[in-house]
């Protein structure tokens, strides 16, 4: 037994008032003179003796009312009554892991992780004694799902419990931590509980000691009790990565992908084989891995044939059971086209195509002999500003301007629609362009460009030549650099090109640089568009870019980018929000999103912004496919989410970190067992409360002292 | 007579008691000039005995000669000098001290010692007075004058209560002494051993004599009503008794009860009446009552 109030326990000197008071009522008495003693004297020998024996009983009673009001007083709490009918009020905020980690399950165990930990959560909050509060919230990397205030009705508790399924979310405990710290500080309760159950992967707890002052700074007013559940696993293979290296995924080309497997088992793993299927379809022949040792990434290439356009689900598969089937496969979506179109307006012709402005950029877009030019994924058409008039620039992917001067503000206002409606434009200045056009008109007018042209670099008359960055490759568009054997861009010399001057507010990225740090490309998002300026021209004249190797990838990159611009959102983590640009036709429309696995689906709207509309969805709680439908006009937009790689990685607190943890918790159980963990953190628990039982025998021996003293104080 | 003295004399006591007279149920040994029938003839003139003398006495009946070869004053004393004779014995016991209303019960008992001697006075009968404890404290011979009673009722004012009770013992000693028939009238509580105080009195009725029993008894000794803790001082040298009364009311009264049936039964067993005063109650209502039913009961 334990007291909730012990300092009150000093009140058993209140046992001496009844002994006082029938001391003192003994020497409080009149005093009659009194003739007709032998009467007196009879009655008195007769009598004397039970009224010893009453008066005993009652001064027996007294003292034993006035120990069950202080021991009442006290609030002793008792694990004789394990009901949890009596006293104690607690309040008990309950933390459950429900990252992905939580859904491996251990060898010698019918339960996952997430099982037991649901389990052991029912339980401690089914123990709670009766009047408690208590809250539940399910730790994955926010500050987690359930009920972040302390509510009495410990029913719809559970049930929220009961309902919630575990989620391949990466985890943190901190912000829930944090959270429940808060709401139990709020609350008015001597008792307060913290009970945190998860699988103790150190990944969880990546913010240790954030995490541990908070308990600690707590440990005097709550109580927490930590519960590992699970072990660490001998083995664990995990697809990490998979992603798509083709810059334009296109209809009849091949698509190339790299795929990471991850050993975390203790022990190396031979004849690992790897599928690729595309739509649930096997694509080509599993891929075969000799062995691959603990604790080994391997990163490996695999090619699809892509021969449908549009939505496309790209999965990676491994062969192999082990205790988190969850980590063993990755998805992700990818948009196939089938046909670039691309529109090149030259402002330098030239006398033959090879003085063109656009020679080298038609040849990087479709570096393919003749005869195949047709079959090709891009097609271009070269035009004069002058024949502009009679083109529909609408069916058109890609606009470039190689050099050209400038052009009318009907044109221009095209230019801009074109691009908000998510078309791409390519600048490329030369000798021939206007610069205050673009700058005023282009740039500041219409926000089209992000950059306006300053002065002409390098210095004229320096003879200094200008070189393309040589590391630092930071940007999708030439990522591909940082790969040492892919070659450098240090070695494109530029002889001639305009300072970019970027604008404030303006939403843009350098894509790539000069050695000197100065802008070289830059990016921009425009609408639902995008666009990339050039400091440099298209053909030979101020640089050598075209004759190099780099331009080809470059170019086909820079489509690729504008292609995939609507889509680059397709491929999120879970817990990430999903953020999907569309047009204004998706205003005020009924769309659903839903997980391809799931029978329900969430209404969701599109919010008006300033170039169109945005789709927003905060709740990717589950790895796999999601579709997004418009339902009038149908339109489908599917999108991946992919678990964090790091929730594969099984491995555990570390030995100090979980003394530390020993120190600051006032109950720390590590174990499997659903029954150890449970007993364990009801061991610890004060028990119920027996106050309310020590009041009701001290009313009823008030009662029966009333009684009692009734009954004696009767004529005799 | 002093103002003491007549306080004595309750007026509405007199008045009734007056009135009623004081009859005795049986034949006393007096003449007929009184109301009381008798089986001698002519006055009574036969020597008695010798008293001494005490100041009201008839200086007529001091003995000249007996003067003369003393040299002390002896009152000469003559059988049937009267119709009859009441004896009354008061009980000067510290218990009779006892009061918790405006009179304690010797006061109550003095008042009707003297209501009593006035009336049988007044009537011509001749009274004597006995105080008693343990033993006889203050006694007056028999007489009839008016100096008679003046002297009775001196005597009870100045009385005051000491000592235990022998009531028995004073029985026996006037059932022994007085040579003529007559009526003892006891004014006591009777808080004495009940058999001996039955004893007497039969041994009192075996001489002749008739037995009038007055117990005085305060109200609260009647009804036990105290509450509460309280501590009870003996007044006859018994030692003091804390108790909670309400939780043995029943068993004193009991007690009490069974004490007051026994002396009811015993006077009525010796054809003797036995009458309970109440010192709540006004003393002409209590003698009233009983000298209307004692002059009931002699008529028939």
């Amino acid at each position: 037994m334990s007291f909730l109030n012990p300092a009150l326990l000093m009140g058993a000197a209140a046992l001496a008032i009844p002994i006082i008071v029938h001391l003192l009522n003994r020497r409080r008495f009149k005093r009659v003179k009194w003739a007709a003693m032998r009467f007196l004297e009879v009655s008195l020998e007769r009598n004397q003796r039970r009224m010893k024996v009453e008066d005993w009983i009652l001064l027996i009673i007294r003292l034993v009312i006035v120990a069950l009001i202080v021991l009442a007083l006290s609030r002793p709490a008792t694990d004789w009554i394990k009901s949890s009918g009596l006293g104690s009020t607690v309040t008990a905020s309950v933390i459950v892991d429900s990252s992905a980690s939580m859904q491996r399950t251990d060898q010698n165990s019918d339960l996952s992780r997430f099982q037991i930990a649901k389990e052991t959560a029912r339980e401690a909050l089914s123990s709670t004694p009766k009047g408690s509060s208590s809250s539940i919230l399910f730790a994955a990397n926010s500050s987690g799902s359930g009920m972040k205030e302390p509510s009495h009705d410990n029913k719809r508790v559970i049930n929220i419990l009961n309902e919630t399924e575990p989620s391949d979310r990466g985890s943190d405990l901190l912000p829930a931590i944090q959270s429940s710290i808060n709401s139990l500080n709020n609350s008015p309760s001597t008792q307060k509980e913290l009970i945190i159950i998860t699988d103790g992967e150190a990944s969880a707890w990546k913010q240790f000691e954030s995490i541990s002052r908070a308990i600690d700074q707590n440990k005097d007013t709550i109580n927490t009790t930590i519960a590992l559940v699970g072990k660490t696993p001998a083995e664990n293979i995990a697809i990490t990565s998979l992603t798509q290296k083709t810059p334009i995924v296109a209809v009849g080309q091949p698509m190339r992908l790299s795929v990471g497997i991850t050993n975390f088992g203790e022990i190396e793993i031979n004849d690992l084989s790897i599928q690729i299927s595309i739509n649930e379809n096997t694509s080509g022949l599993p891929i075969n891995i000799d062995s691959i040792k603990s604790g080994e990434e391997k990163i490996i290439t695999a090619f699809v044939e892509i021969d449908s356009p549009g939505y496309l689900r790209i999965k990676a598969q491994i062969d192999y059971t082990d205790s988190k089937s969850v980590d063993n496969s990755r998805e992700i979506v990818i948009k196939a086209v089938e046909k670039i179109q691309t529109l090149l307006i030259d402002g330098e012709p030239g006398r033959s195509i090879t003085d063109s402005e656009t020679f080298f950029l038609q040849n990087a877009l479709i570096p393919v002999p003749e005869e195949l030019i047709e079959s090709f994924f891009i097609s271009s058409n070269i035009i004069n500003l002058g024949s502009i008039q009679d083109i529909e620039i609408k069916d058109y992917d890609v606009i470039f301007l190689a050099n050209v001067p400038d052009f009318s503000n009907e044109l221009s206002n095209r230019l801009n629609d074109f691009v908000k409606s998510g078309g791409g434009l390519v600048v490329f200045p030369g000798d021939n362009i206007n610069a205050s056009f673009y700058n005023q008109e282009l740039h500041e007018k219409l926000n089209l460009l992000p950059a306006s042209y300053g002065k002409i670099l390098p210095i004229e008359g320096s003879n200094s030549v200008l070189s393309l960055q040589a590391s630092g490759y930071n940007h999708p568009l030439v990522e591909l650099w940082n790969d040492p054997g892919a070659g450098t861009l240090g070695d494109v010399k530029t002889f001639k090109a305009f300072e970019l001057i970027l604008k404030d507010g303006v939403d843009s990225n350098i894509a790539i640089q000069y050695n000197n740090g100065s802008a070289a490309v830059i990016e921009a998002d425009i609408g639902l568009g995008k666009v990339y300026q050039f400091s440099s021209s298209a053909d030979t004249e101020w640089n050598d870019l075209p004759v190099k190797a780099a331009f080809l990838p470059i170019v086909h990159r820079v489509v690729g980018s504008v292609i995939s611009r609507m889509d680059s959102g397709l491929n999120i983590q879970v817990g990430d929000t999903f953020i999907r640009k569309v047009p204004q036709s998706w205003i005020n429309k009924e769309a659903t999103i839903s997980h391809s696995k799931s029978e329900t689906a969430t209404f969701i709207n599109a919010e008006i912004s300033d170039d169109g509309g945005n789709v927003q969805f905060n709740q990717v709680n589950s790895s796999g496919i999601y579709d997004l439908k418009l339902t009038e006009p149908f339109e489908l937009i599917q999108f991946s989410a992919t678990s964090d790689p790091r929730e594969s990685n099984p491995e555990k607190l570390s030995g100090p970190q979980i003394e530390r943890l020993k120190e600051i918790s006032s109950n720390f159980i590590e174990s499997s067992s659903l029954n150890e963990i449970t007993s364990a953190i009801n061991q610890k628990r004060k028990g119920a409360e027996i106050w309310p039982l020590l009041l009701l025998a001290a009313l009823l021996l008030t009662l029966l002292e009333l009684y009692l003293s009734q009954k004696f104080s009767q004529e005799k | 007579m002093n103002n003491d003295s007549i306080k004595l004399l309750d007026p509405k006591t007199l008045a009734r008691a007056d009135k009623l007279g004081l009859a005795a149920r049986f034949i006393v040994e007096g003449y007929m000039a009184g109301e009381h029938k008798s089986p001698y003839r002519g006055f009574a003139i036969e020597f008695s005995q010798h008293r001494e003398y005490s100041p009201g006495d008839d200086v007529r009946h001091i003995d000249w000669k007996v003067l003369g070869k003393t040299d002390r004053y002896y009152i000469k004393q003559y059988e049937q000098e009267t119709n009859f004779v009441a004896h009354i014995l008061v009980d000067g016991s510290e218990s009779m001290q006892y009061g918790s209303g405006d009179l304690t019960k010797l006061e109550y008992a003095k008042l009707a010692a003297a209501c009593l001697a006035f009336t049988i006075i007044k009537q011509r009968d001749a009274v004597s007075l006995s105080l008693f404890g343990n033993s006889t404290r203050e006694e007056l011979p028999r007489g009839n004058t008016q100096n008679h009673l003046f002297n009775i009722l001196e005597k009870l004012v100045q009385f005051s209560p000491s000592g235990g009770t022998d009531l028995a013992g004073q029985l026996h000693s006037v059932a022994s002494q007085s040579q003529r028939k007559g009526i003892v009238i006891v004014i006591s509580d009777f808080f004495d051993d009940e058999d001996s105080t039955l004893e007497a009195v039969q041994h009192l009725r075996f001489v002749g004599h008739e037995v009038i029993g007055l117990q005085i008894l305060d109200h609260d000794e009647i009804t036990f009503p105290f509450n509460g803790l309280v501590e009870f001082e003996g007044l006859e040298e018994i030692p003091n008794l804390k108790t909670r009364p309400t939780e043995i009311r029943k068993s004193y009264l009991n007690e009490f009860n069974e004490f007051q049936e026994k002396l009811r039964d015993g006077f009525n067993k010796n054809s003797c009446h036995f009458v309970e005063c109440d010192t709540s109650k006004p003393l002409e209502e209590v003698l009233g009552s009983y000298l209307t039913f004692r002059k009931e009961t002699a008529t028939k």
